[in-house]
């Protein structure tokens, strides 16, 4: 068999009616040629002679620019494709400072361990080439402690990541004098990874920061990169809290590339379920390496990798050995050494095939490849566009090619391609102001440095806060300074990255005397998959609830052989307690403001596995959960409803249906975890809402109560509750109010454009849980929103 | 709305009392219910903050000045509280007497704390110290809010205790602290190096004042105490040293966990009952820290028979790893004879493996012959004299009967040891067949 070029390959797809027929788009980017500035003056010549032999005579406009800007003093964030050379921009100013001045000192921060040692390698390249003695080193968990203490006071650039900064640098900062007093450069790469709770922690990592360096007297520059978001800029000034110059005009050349949206066959059109992502992902991706098209496949999760990786190693390991490394797998859990081997491996073509979590999709080296497959919808379109970005890099020709999975956020993008292929409709948001966020960083500041009087840290009245933790004991004032004043160490206390720092761990005693922990799930989702006599699963295995026991923070389970899963019902009642704002001008209230959320899990159903048979129902008895938020929320006054042509039980299927799509939309524009937001239907005042009871749905006023107020819907005006679930709320709603508009548009397109006759996963969910007609009755209810 | 009402409605607070309305419940009542409820949220682990002991009894409010001896003092920094104590040479401490514990060997402290630049100094010129502080965990929030001091005076020994009586009054410490070192030339501390230095390194940093530790000699004795004294002791802390070695016993002593706590409750109320214990724990530290270093320094003393053939043993130990061989010999010599069959025999393979590495042959292959002598399945000794014949006297017929030897009891030989002897007789019979071999050729 001859093997086909990648043009060649794709030539011949095109003309293929059964790949075509599910091809949802073709876009033919073309190439672009690259736009060069020369280097500037100030450049060291030993470091211009570097990197011109290394083949970069000239720099890119982007670069350029950037560089200039940074060494004015201005802080920038860079926001340009993969490959565009975003590293430099740092890389040159940092090296040409320290050459300059042998004392000046940078601080590089990569959200994960694996980006930071790449990056290490990258500059220390750099620098062995220079000849010149600057000093590199990462700091993170697992710098040896011996290392540590030279590392501080040597190191000229110090690569490390939030949390480390967060729990072991600012705590110990007098161990660090030398870096803090000579501190010239920050730079913060993936800056768009910082966002909701993760973005708001590290606003406050980074207030921290600057208050360290100024005690040491340094005022520090900030470069930051980012993948391309809809706000850069304004997200780059809210996290660093200072102007930042935008560039966002890449001068690298770009190769030709095309992008096809795939979205697998119906296999059963009643329910809506297609075929799964994974059978055309591994026979596009066996033909692509069969003819030698070096292949990177993203799957959104470890177990796809694994399952993914099995079935490629069966298909291309025959009659050759087992350890053979011509396609892998590549994920957060492989130890560093092997995936070195597997980045080498990709860089000089041994490897042709490879499967990959995000973990590949962030700017570590593997090279020029030439296919890249997206097994589902990454989650967010600059996602989307940094894998993609991972094939064909600079030249030649390259293909990306999304297939999509059922869910609403993959049905949207394929069947949208112009909300995808148009500018990134993705906010990032952060509320660093949150007050149980900034609370505990006030707490960590202050153990750090004491806090003066007239001090500001955040933008709310710190006195207020300072005087409220002296009253707690935490601080002590003397005069006009709080002063920590507790043994704790406040930095332990939070997690950057998670909502709740708690986790509860799920202890195995299938043998007795051989207890042993196998998991752990955090604090919130315990309640719905670790309640007594739930079925837990893990590693496909199932396990037996026993006992959640909250107190000690432990769920004891045992191995069970069951047909079933278990699927918890909750409640979820939402008040309102104060309205911001209000959408003027119609009848339909959008408003947004803050809420009070009461849920509590009641019980659950037991599911049969394949056939999705429901065998039963238990009762679970947990405390419920109250917390405060902000929330978006629309409201219907009745009489309106009241013209639609459905009876009021398919009025509040509707409103499900349409609440469950808008909630994975707002995911989507968001770029947050469908965790990160949750929904809810009920009215204002909190009285009434609909709780889902076995296998029927009841508005009900107590959370106790039957399905006998089944007939109350005319009581109350119903009203879709979107809110941040994350107590004080992280900016998510107000994004969501101020576009509501889009955010309805989106819900409409999703809804009328799935093939599915009643309602499937892909729009309103699945019919057997939110009824026959709660397709249309969505449709007909956002008519009704979207009324002028 | 205010901040506070804001954090009180996301804590739940305010609406569990009267459904989001305060009215009509007293202001104390309202904030005793915050604090409970924002413990939740400050305390990651509801363990963290355990309820401590806060009064010792008493009842009432007593000054500072009526329990500690001592007055408040001035620089510029501004003021402080300084504790003054002096202990007559007289005076005991557990089993020694003040005077005994002055006259400190310089020589032999040099090789406590394996620091040369001990040597050419005077016992005089020590500064004893320890620090009381506001947490082990470390980091900059931590505060030695005591610095405890000590130093020999003739015969007598001084301790002064530096007391900032609130946040504010560190840098005047820190100051005084720096001030008194001028008349110091080293440093003497208990696991000082790793903590309490450290520390007042952070505090000078914090204050923006020259660290005047760093560039002084430091005896830390935690590092020669575990050397020399880990064969008796279930653990290394202060305390527990105190009563097994320097025949002192404390009474109702504050734990030092407790201090912290109780630092913070003073903070509030200026009760000196809570402070006096911690001054009293920190003053028996510091003696107890001269005490040590006499203890040690007393080991290490090869005149003194007066201690146990097991810290002599120790003690030569010290010696050779320190690279003091003369002093270790003269340890051992006696030891080899002495009444325990243990120790003489650690003394007897400490003393031949010196010889063996200093390539005096005979005297270390005397050793190995008296201990098979003594004991003819001594599996350490065979060993040794196999080697001895196969790499020095390459006589493979005697080490291999020796190896043989050795193998008779090897039922009771660790696996490692069984492991080795097996390789040794195999290499043995390989150089005697090659041996052989060779002889038949040149026939």
């Amino acid at each position: 068999m001859t093997k086909l070029t990648l043009k060649e390959w794709l030539s011949r797809a095109e003309k293929k009616r059964r790949f075509m027929e599910n091809v949802r788009a073709i876009r033919k980017i073309s190439a672009r040629p690259g736009e060069f500035l020369d280097y500037p003056s100030w450049v060291n010549p030993v470091l211009r002679k570097v990197l011109v032999d290394r083949g970069l005579g000239r720099l890119y406009s982007h670069q350029a620019k950037a560089v200039d800007l940074v060494r004015q003093g201005q802080s920038i964030v860079i926001v340009t494709p993969t490959a565009s050379g975003k590293t430099l921009c740092y890389n040159l100013p940092v090296l040409q400072k320290i050459l300059e001045e042998p004392e000046a000192r940078a601080l590089y921060l990569f959200p994960t361990k694996a980006l930071a040692q790449d990056q290490m390698h990258e500059i220390h390249g750099l620098i062995g080439e220079l000849k010149a003695d600057i000093k590199t080193y990462t700091y993170d968990g697992d710098t040896p402690d011996d290392a540590r203490r030279a590392i501080r006071k040597q190191g000229h650039v110090i690569v490390t990541n939030p949390d480390m900064l967060h729990a072991g640098i600012l705590p110990h900062h007098t161990k660090w004098q030398k870096l803090f007093a000579n501190l010239q450069y920050v730079v913060i790469d993936e800056l768009h990874v910082y966002r909701g709770i993760f973005g708001s922690h590290f606003t406050n990592v980074l207030r921290r920061l600057v208050r360290i360096c100024r005690f040491y007297g340094s005022d520090p520059v900030f470069i930051c990169c980012s993948a391309t978001v809809a706000n850069p800029g304004e997200h780059a000034e809210r996290l660093l809290e200072r102007s930042v110059a935008l560039i966002d005009e890449s001068g690298a050349p770009a190769a030709a590339k095309t992008f096809i949206l795939y979205n697998p066959p119906i296999v059963n059109r009643e329910l809506g379920i297609r075929q799964s992502a994974m059978t055309p992902v591994r026979k596009i991706a066996v033909d692509l390496i069969e003819n030698g098209i070096q292949t990177i496949v993203f799957a959104t999760s470890r177990l796809n990798v694994e399952v993914l990786t099995k079935y490629l190693k069966d298909r291309f390991a025959k009659g050759k050995p087992i350890d053979t490394q011509f396609v892998t797998g590549y994920r957060g859990g492989y130890l560093p050494n092997l995936r070195r081997r597997i980045e080498a491996g990709l860089r000089n073509r041994e490897i042709m095939g490879v499967v990959a979590t995000n973990a590949l999709e962030l700017g570590i080296d593997i090279g020029d490849l030439e296919a890249s497959i997206l097994c589902g919808y990454p989650g967010s379109i600059a996602s989307t566009w940094q894998q993609a970005g991972r094939a064909g890099r600079r030249t030649g020709q390259s293909l990306a090619l999304l297939i999509a999975r059922s869910s609403p956020l993959d049905q949207f993008i394929v069947e949208n391609p112009d909300y995808f292929f148009s500018r990134s409709p993705e906010f990032c948001r952060v509320n660093p102001d949150n007050l149980l966020i900034l609370l505990h960083h006030i707490k960590s500041a202050a153990f750090e440095l004491p806090f003066e009087k007239g001090e500001r840290f955040g933008g709310e009245n710190l006195e207020e806060l300072l005087n409220y933790l002296e009253e707690k004991g935490v601080l002590h004032r003397v005069d006009a300074r709080w002063h920590w004043s507790a043994e704790s160490y406040p930095a332990d206390e939070v997690s950057l990255r998670s909502i709740n720092p708690e986790n509860v761990v799920v202890v195995d005693t299938t043998e007795t005397g051989n207890h042993r922990v196998i998991a752990e799930v955090d604090w919130d989702s315990a309640f719905t998959t670790v309640h007594t006599d739930a079925v837990y699963m893990m590693e496909s295995r199932q396990y037996y609830v026993d006992n959640l026991d909250l107190e000690r923070k432990t769920a004891y389970v045992h191995k069970v052989d069951t047909d079933y899963y278990t699927d918890a019902m909750t409640y979820t009642n939402v008040r309102v307690i104060d309205a911001f704002a209000k959408k003027p001008g119609t009848e339909i209230l959008v408003e947004h403001g803050e809420v009070q959320v009461v849920s509590k899990v009641v019980g659950y159903k037991k599911i049969k596995f394949y056939t999705s048979e429901n065998l039963g129902y238990g009762e679970v008895n947990l405390p419920e959960k109250d917390m405060h938020t902000t929330s978006c929320w629309f409201t219907i006054p009745r009489p309106r409803l009241a013209g639609l042509s459905c009876n009021q039980e398919e009025i509040i299927d509707g409103l499900a249906g349409l609440a469950y799509s808008l909630h994975h939309l707002a995911a989507m524009m968001l770029m947050a975890d469908l965790h990160d937001i949750d929904r809810a239907i009920g009215d204002k005042s909190g009285e009434w809402f609909v709780r889902k009871y076995r296998n029927w749905r009841t508005i009900t006023t107590t959370p106790g109560g039957g399905n006998d107020a089944l007939q109350m819907v005319d009581a109350f005006d119903p009203t879709i509750f979107l809110f941040d679930a994350y107590p004080g709320g992280i900016g998510f709603s107000d994004l969501l109010f101020e576009r509501h508009d889009a955010l309805l548009d989106a819900a409409r397109q999703l809804i009328r454009n799935c093939p599915c006759p009643h309602g499937c996963p892909s729009c309103v969910g699945p019919t057997l849980e939110v009824g026959p007609r709660a397709k249309e009755t969505a449709i007909e209810i956002l008519g009704l929103l979207q009324a002028k | 709305m205010s901040v506070i009402s804001r954090l009180h409605r996301l804590t739940g607070e305010d609406r569990k009392a009267s459904g989001g309305n305060n009215d009509g419940r007293s202001k104390a009542e309202q904030l005793a219910s915050l604090r409970a409820r924002i413990d939740a949220i400050l305390s990651r682990r509801p363990e963290g903050q355990k309820t401590k002991p806060r009064s010792t009894g008493r009842g009432g409010f007593v000054p500072l000045e009526e329990l500690v001896p001592g007055e408040e003092t001035t620089n510029e920094a501004g003021a402080f509280f300084c504790a003054c104590h002096l202990m007559e040479g007289s005076a005991r401490h557990g089993r020694f007497r003040i005077r005994e514990l002055a006259a400190l060997d310089m020589d032999r402290l040099a090789v406590l704390g394996n620091d040369p630049a001990l040597r050419g100094l005077d016992y005089r010129e020590a500064l004893f110290f320890d620090t009381e502080t506001t947490g082990i965990a470390g980091g900059t929030g931590t505060v030695a809010f005591l610095i405890g001091l000590g130093w020999f005076e003739r015969d007598a020994f001084i301790i002064r205790q530096f007391f900032a009586r609130d946040y504010g009054e560190e840098r005047a410490t820190l100051l005084g602290l720096r001030e008194l070192l001028e008349g110091k030339r080293f440093l003497v501390s208990f696991n000082g190096k790793a903590f309490d230095a450290n520390l007042l390194a952070a505090r000078f940093i914090m204050n923006r004042m020259p660290d005047p530790l760093s560039g002084l000699p430091h005896l830390d004795l935690l590092h020669p105490a575990r050397r020399l004294l880990s064969h008796r002791l279930p653990d290394r802390r202060l305390g527990s040293l105190e009563s097994a070695l320097l025949g002192f016993e404390r009474e109702e002593d504050v734990p030092g966990s407790e201090i912290p706590q109780r630092y913070f409750d003073w903070l509030r109320s200026r009760d000196g009952l809570l402070m006096a214990d911690v001054f009293k724990h920190n003053r028996f530290d510091i003696l107890s820290l001269a005490a040590l270093a006499a203890h040690l320094s007393e080991m290490l003393d090869p005149g003194d028979t007066r201690c146990h053939p097991v810290d002599r043993l120790a003690a030569a130990r010290l010696f050779l790893a320190r690279g003091y061989p003369r002093e270790a010999i003269r340890l051992l010599h006696p030891l080899v004879g002495c009444a325990s069959p243990e120790t003489a025999w650690d003394a007897a393979r400490e003393l031949s493996l010196h010889y063996k590495r200093t390539k005096q042959w005979p005297a270390a292959v005397a050793i190995w012959e008296e201990l098979v002598l003594r004991d003819d399945s001594d599996f350490f000794s065979l060993i040794e004299l196999a080697k001895w014949f196969e790499h020095q006297q390459r006589d493979f017929t005697r080490a291999l009967a020796l190896v043989e030897r050795a193998r008779v009891n090897e039922q009771i030989l660790s696996p490692d040891q069984c492991a080795d002897l097996v390789h040794r007789k195999k290499r043995l019979e390989r150089k005697l067949a090659g041996r052989k071999g060779l002889a038949r050729q040149t026939i």
